[in-house]
């Protein structure tokens, strides 16, 4: 398979090169990552700011790979439009260090990455471990040889018009595998307000994660089956109209 | 009711000026705009380390009355957090209005939209949000022009409220601009999702030789051989009909789901 690679955290960061030095023992693989450490980039793109630039690397063997002054959706719309000879097959977003789960997907680079993908028509998949030391390359190690062993599973499960999210809990058991929908609940961010020597206000987050509410368990979708030590699987669509509620809104009598 | 009025432009931009004075008129309202560029954000968040800087604007006044007003810099979603999460933590508005953009958001688009992405933001705290797109117009459009828009927003704003959908469901309101609030046709319900946008690049050389990238946004390859479906939002939106999309945030594939469940299970 031709396979395009491309993360949050930065195309030399070591969750991108564990995955593609696995990947690349069986298949053609191309890394097209940000420069820099996008963490929190959602779906953001850069459009009428300024322009990106891309940059050719020789660090792998046999792994070509570009950086692009951009986000991750950044780096999919021009690897597809502009830096990839071929289309690829597949393209695999990850390994980020922290879970996406829930609601928090739409705030993930990483998972975004993987919807961009899927809109222009490719078959995505968004990885996310915990993992202990985040810049120890042999620490990703684990879920790498887990995604290149189940490669052909779980990009046959990538269901049309969207995308897969598989998360790995801490310690890895392949047989512990679950298929699960997201999970919602999450709680507002808190801030702190601090006024600087200046006179300007400032909003700190409090807690970088964010966090669910008490009853988001008792939903048993990616978060507690996360919890429970599996590796979680939900596949997500990419049309976000809420089919169930075009009656309620027809009965809410908005009119002219 | 109290409304948080959200805006991507500025606080003097007329899409917010004309929507926050018509909805004054009646209601307690809470105005908050970014400075600096905000287009296609949809739900980035600025973990970087960097705290969001933000200003409470003392003197905006509309309609010769005070407003609560805050401008921010950091991104659409960094903003509604902020205002749900601490100006407005123990006030929380009975509505988040999100808008008016000048852009709509079909199909995919509502990915990357900002707007879109600040009433996702506003679901995820479970209060009820809108966001209110009219077509591009580059440099933007006038008061003028914006009136109806807001008018129509003025008018059904209570029904937006407790219109009682699902808590993991927002609307996205897409408003022709008309001459006048006469020329609307009707109000419609529909998803207008087969026309959406993609990201193609137009490449270009600098003085220095290098190559660099401007994103422009062209129609689907397929959608644009398709002829629009008389039935479809687009179709009516051009007949200058009010079309409104509600969308969820909970994007998990039940039926993809299902099956999948079913194999693994055996």
């Amino acid at each position: 398979m031709k396979i395009l690679i491309t993360n949050e955290a930065g195309c030399f960061h070591p969750g991108i090169v564990a995955l593609a030095k696995e990947l690349c023992k069986d298949h053609r693989v191309c890394i097209v990552g940000p420069l820099t450490k996008q963490v929190g980039a959602g779906h953001s793109l850069t459009v009428d700011q300024r322009p990106l630039h891309a940059q050719q690397w020789y660090v792998l063997d046999n792994i070509k790979m570009w950086s692009v002054d951009g986000t991750p959706c950044d780096c999919v719309a021009l690897a597809l439009d502009k830096l990839l000879l071929d289309k690829p097959d597949l393209i695999i977003s990850g390994i980020d260090f922290v879970n996406n789960h829930g609601n928090m997907i739409y705030t993930s680079g990483v998972v975004s990455a993987a919807v961009e993908g899927a809109i222009q028509g490719v078959k995505s998949m968004a990885l996310s471990a915990v993992i202990k030391n985040e810049k120890k390359e042999r620490d990703y190690r684990a879920v790498a040889k887990f995604v290149r062993r189940k490669l052909e599973f779980l990009a046959s499960k990538i269901p049309d018009f969207g995308l897969l999210n598989v998360n790995f809990p801490e310690k890895i058991k392949p047989k512990r595998l679950m298929p699960t929908h997201l999970t919602d609940g999450l709680l507002d961010n808190e801030y702190e307000i601090e006024v600087n020597p200046f006179g300007s206000t400032f909003a700190w987050m409090k807690n970088p994660l964010r966090e669910y509410s008490l009853d988001a368990y008792e939903q048993k979708g990616d978060l507690y089956w996360l919890k429970q030590g599996y590796i979680t699987i939900t596949p997500l669509k990419l049309d976000l109209l809420k089919g169930e509620a075009l009656d309620t809104l027809q009965k809410a009598g908005i009119k002219l | 009711m109290n409304i948080l009025i959200a805006n991507v432009r500025n606080l003097e931009s007329p899409e917010l000026r004309v929507l926050a004075s018509e909805l004054a008129k009646k209601h307690s309202v809470t105005v908050c705009s970014l400075e600096g560029p905000s287009r296609q954000k949809g739900n980035a968040f600025s973990y970087s380390g960097f705290p969001i800087k933000f200003k409470q604007i003392s003197n905006y006044t509309l309609n010769g009355t005070r407003i609560p007003a805050y401008k921010f810099q950091g991104t659409p979603a960094d903003m509604i957090s902020v205002m749900l999460g601490n100006i407005m933590r123990h006030r929380k508005p009975h509505l988040v209005i999100c808008g008016i953009s000048n852009g709509i958001s079909l199909g995919t688009d509502v990915f990357c939209s900002s707007n879109i992405g600040m009433a996702m933001q506003a679901s995820f705290s479970n209060v009820p949000a809108i966001s209110v797109g009219v077509p591009m117009q580059i440099g933007g459009h006038s008061e003028a022009e914006l009136l109806p828009v807001a008018q129509f927003v003025a008018k059904n704003v209570e029904k937006f409220a407790k219109a009682k959908l699902p808590t993991d469901t927002f609307l996205n309101i897409t408003i022709p601009i008309v001459k006048k609030y006469d020329d609307y046709q009707g109000v419609g319900i529909s998803s207008m999702d087969n026309l959406t946008k993609m990201t193609r690049y137009l490449e270009k050389v600098d003085c220095k030789g290098n190559i660099y990238y401007w994103a422009q946004l062209v129609e689907r390859d397929s959608a644009a051989k398709t002829e629009i479906s008389p039935t479809a939002g687009m179709s009516y939106f051009k007949k200058n009909y009010i079309i409104m999309a509600p969308l969820t945030y909970n994007c998990t594939d039940t039926a993809a789901l299902a099956e999948m469940q079913k194999e693994i299970g055996k």
